[in-house]
């Protein structure tokens, strides 16, 4: 069990690696890297779960997070990091990695480096007992652009529902409103230049143990009970500043 | 035990119009056609399929991934022979994220009798027609004739 104050800590840090970082598209949003040790190489790294492996149990158990961030989530940053040793992307932060292996049309790098941010992203877009609602500034923007908090839980439900074969569903800030979208495989917003603020991983290995083919069962889940709306807050502040 | 697998292949007929002598004669034996489908299947990042098809105009068997529901009959003169589901919902209850082992099992399932069939039908529909690759198979036919928006 993670003691609290290991928690708190991890939180905390949490919170540092998504300060906003300068001069990359505004986004603001920069994953944790690893220490920088002597000046040299940052690599993408593998950050712990932001809670206990089982702490969103019933709803994704134990077994689901200790193969999703053990074995797939890690992959994809060992691979990621292979990839990029002894390149100029050494030095980058994963937001960066991921764009410049999206702009060369470098698909196996994009793959992992992408797929290591999303996942990352997506542990931090749930917490136990979440879901609920959000309030303030964000639910002001929500019913802006969607009409009401129940047509935008619609459409990323069928965002998350229609992504064919393996994917992700993100609400994003394009620059002036939310937008819900689909992407395949890797996919990230980001490079259309939007900034997420939250995701839902719809790979079959997000859901397979839990909910075997009921995607549907398992994103109505993610909406009602497992969404951290302060997260999308803490991202939605940060990217309308 | 399963009734597939490489002593089925081993059992076939070794004529020239039989899988068999097609697999020996374009990757040497079954273990390289093996090791062929093994590396496509094994790399193959997000929902798919790896296919060994029969392609008309190579005369000749070849080995190719697509993504999710894309089928190597979408191309004019291939003839898929053999498919592996790499959709996660085909190993995961079974073998988790260990894609491989289930690659591996999988080989000793492949019923050669019907690939023997598939790639029988397909060499004869083909004779007769000089290079018309349309005729390969009655879908092929179709999608030749109302080719896809």
């Amino acid at each position: 069990m993670i003691s609290k104050a290991v928690l708190v800590l991890s939180l905390a840090s949490s919170a540092l690696a998504f300060a906003p970082a300068s001069g990359f598209l505004g986004s603001g949003i920069q994953l944790r890297q690893g220490s920088n040790r002597g000046g040299v190489s940052m690599k993408i790294e593998l950050a712990p779960l932001p809670y206990d492996y089982t702490a969103l149990e019933p709803k994704i158990s134990k077994t689901t997070l200790t193969i999703h961030h053990d074995k797939h989530h890690a992959k994809y940053v060992t691979v990621a990091n292979q990839m990029i040793e002894g390149t100029e992307m050494e030095k980058d932060d994963c937001t960066t990695i991921v764009l410049k292996a999206h702009k060369a049309a470098n698909q196996p790098l994009f793959n992992n480096a992408a797929q290591a941010w999303n996942h990352e992203f997506y542990w931090n877009s749930m917490k136990a007992n979440g879901g609920g609602a959000p309030t303030g500034a964000l639910a002001d923007q929500i019913n802006k652009d969607f009409g009401s908090f129940d047509a935008f839980k619609t459409k990323f439900a069928e965002a998350g529902n229609t992504a064919f074969g393996s994917g992700w569903a993100w609400l994003s800030w394009d620059g002036s409103k939310l937008v819900v979208d689909k992407t395949i495989g890797a996919g990230n917003p980001v490079t259309e230049g939007k900034t997420p603020l939250v995701t839902m991983d719809v790979w079959e290995h997000a859901y397979y143990v839990d909910y075997q083919n009921m995607r549907a069962t398992y994103v109505t889940t993610f909406l009602d009970s497992l969404v951290n709306w302060d997260f999308v807050a803490a991202n939605f502040a940060k990217a309308k500043k | 035990p399963p009734a597939g697998g490489p002593a089925t292949f081993a059992a076939l007929r070794n004529d020239t119009g039989g899988v068999r002598a097609a697999v020996e004669a374009g990757f040497g034996s079954l273990a390289n056609l093996s090791a062929a489908v093994t590396t496509c299947a094994t790399g193959w990042f997000g929902s798919g399929w790896c296919w060994v098809v029969w392609q008309a105009q190579t005369e000749g068997l070849a080995v190719e991934g697509r993504a999710n529901q894309d089928s190597p009959c979408m191309d004019p003169g291939k003839a898929p022979l053999l498919g592996i589901d790499l959709w996660e919902h085909a190993y995961y209850l079974k073998y988790r994220n260990v894609r491989a082992d289930y690659i591996q099992a999988w080989w000793s399932t492949v019923n050669w009798t019907a690939v023997d069939a598939r790639y029988r039908a397909a060499q004869g529909q083909r004779t007769g027609y000089l290079r018309d690759v349309t005729l390969i198979s009655p879908l092929l036919a179709r999608t030749a004739a109302s080719p896809a928006a």
